[in-house]
């Protein structure tokens, strides 16, 4: 599995973030090899064929036993208030559709927003904070009700610096390459004591799963113990560039959070300027990046022989 | 997303039936307990949690041959009739119903005024009262199909068909279409812009198109 792994970037990102996890103990080194026993043993069960397929095979480890998750050992202190970013196809899964109808917001995704999408849904959460769903478990019921957080006040900062697309800067800061253009943003900000303490991480590659462009602190006490996101760019040969401070959240109870939706906008170019449909743009990208990880073959060796 | 030949080779073979038994299989498992992505066989486990289910399976229909893309909204229409009528199913509804309206597939929209005239109208589950207003909301944003206007239209007329909830966006996309009929939509619906707030409201509006 790990040699297979190896033989492309994103699995090379993944080993990497392994490594870095295993040398600098993010995470309770017996917690970590059982997690890599389980996620072999998930292997051997499903058998994929493809890099992707092995990596996704995290999610459902970690989703299955929740023993894995949030285990990084840094200890990162919280700000008042955090943001997550959401798009709007899972946003609206969240709202009360009766209030959305009432106010004449269309949930469907379209070519072409209309001029004023953006200011009538945040006005919408300003006069109905209720118009957020409670969910199933009463938390934004996205992704298992996770999500990665960041302190609210960069981007509020960076809003009132009014640049010229705040949605194409707010994804490349927080590294958040699988948006290309034409996707409809929003920033959801709460208060951070709403999150329990057992339910926010510093994230390692059992939170990231397979995120192109996640690159783990070699100390955990680095930016305070917060993960730094990697600012997306044209380039990786020079090195990469850290973007902001990133958590991984779960369980957020966002209906009492003191919420406030807030509008990012429509993103119009495409991350790192690639077509997604150019696989081998793709394809370069990723090796430029993970050639700023020191990924050590022996690590690789001993995985192969150890798990 | 990615998709290996191998695997698109899989899904160019499946009939509309096929297909329409993957969707309901899939978003039936994807919104239960893990491991969720593996009833999406071939590609199961290239899906992502990370990512909205309907905008991962859209991007799989681009990826399909032209035969299989006219199958799979001929199983996408056929997968919304053979929903069933349980709040389990209603997450299922509601995405297929989004993928159908991103998808532009036309041939759905008879099956989804039968479930909107049928189960959705009479079922008073929190679940499919949400699928309810999600499906009339889809449909108002789907007024470019002349089937969808007729229907609105022919819905309109009887009394209390709609939730005052659903007028504000029906009516808004309804006169995107026929922004010469506001005053017979106005007048059918002079009950619920009875009340002062809701008057001003259109009288602003009116102003608004007028100007």
């Amino acid at each position: 599995m790990f040699s297979t792994l190896n033989k492309e970037p994103l699995g090379r990102i993944v080993l990497a973030n392994i490594q870095c996890a295993y040398d600098h103990e993010h995470i309770e080194r017996d917690l970590l090899i059982s997690f890599l026993k389980a996620w072999k043993a998930a292997y051997i069960s499903y058998a994929p064929i493809y890099v992707e397929e092995i990596i996704n095979l995290i999610h459902n480890i970690a989703d299955k036993e929740v023993k894995y998750r949030f285990q990084h050992k840094a200890k990162p202190q919280m700000p008042d208030k955090v943001s997550t970013i959401i798009r709007w196809e899972i946003l609206h899964k969240n709202l009360n559709i009766i209030e959305l109808n009432q106010m004449g917001i269309e949930v469907s995704n379209s070519a072409e927003y209309e001029e004023h999408f953006f200011t009538k849904v945040a006005a919408a959460f300003d006069e109905h904070p209720k118009i957020l769903n409670d969910g199933t478990y009463g938390y934004l019921d996205y992704n298992d009700g996770q999500f990665w957080i960041t302190p609210s006040d960069w981007i509020e900062k960076l809003r009132h610096a009014k640049p010229a697309n705040l949605a194409n800067q707010v994804r490349d800061i927080l590294g958040l390459v699988h948006f290309n253009s034409n996707v409809a943003l929003f920033e959801l900000c709460f208060l951070a004591t709403a999150i329990h303490p057992n339910n926010k991480a510093t994230p390692t590659f059992i939170e990231a799963e397979a995120h192109q462009r996640f690159k783990a602190h070699n100390n955990p006490a680095d930016n305070e113990g917060w993960g730094s996101t990697v600012y997306l760019q044209r380039s990786y040969k020079e090195g990469i560039r850290t973007g902001e401070s990133e958590l991984f959240a779960r369980q957020v109870p966002l209906y009492k959070a003191n919420g406030q939706l807030k509008a990012i906008g429509l993103t119009t170019e495409h991350a790192e300027w690639v077509d997604p449909n150019d696989e081998a743009a793709i394809l370069n990208m990723q090796n430029e990046f993970v050639g700023t990880f020191d990924l050590r073959s022996e690590f690789v060796t001993w995985l192969n022989d150890n798990i | 997303m990615k998709i290996p030949n191998e695997y698109l080779g899989t899904l160019n073979k499946m009939s509309a039936d096929d297909l329409a038994d993957w969707l309901l299989e899939g978003l039936r498992c994807w919104e239960e307990s893990p491991p969720k992505n593996i009833p999406f066989t071939p590609i199961g486990l290239l899906l992502t949690h990370h990512e909205d289910i309907g905008v991962q399976l859209a991007a799989v229909y681009e990826k399909l041959d032209a035969p299989t893309q006219t199958r799979f909204r001929k199983g996408l229409a056929h997968g919304i009739t053979r929903c069933r009528d349980v709040d389990e199913w209603q997450g299922v509804l509601r995405n297929m119903v989004w993928l159908a309206k991103t998808l532009k597939v036309a041939d759905a929209l008879q099956p989804i005024f039968f479930r909107l005239k049928g189960f959705l109208k009479v079922a008073k589950s929190k679940e499919a009262l949400r699928s309810r207003a999600y499906v009339i909301n889809i449909l108002a944003s789907w007024m470019e199909e002349p089937l969808v206007t007729q229907e609105f239209e022919q819905l309109l007329k009887k009394p209390d068909y709609f939730d005052k909830t659903d007028i504000p966006i029906i009516f808004l996309n309804l006169l995107k279409v026929h922004p010469k009929k506001l005053s017979e939509y106005a007048e059918q619906q002079k009950l619920f812009f009875s009340t002062g707030k809701r008057r001003s409201a259109l009288c602003s509006f009116v102003d608004i198109r007028v100007s």
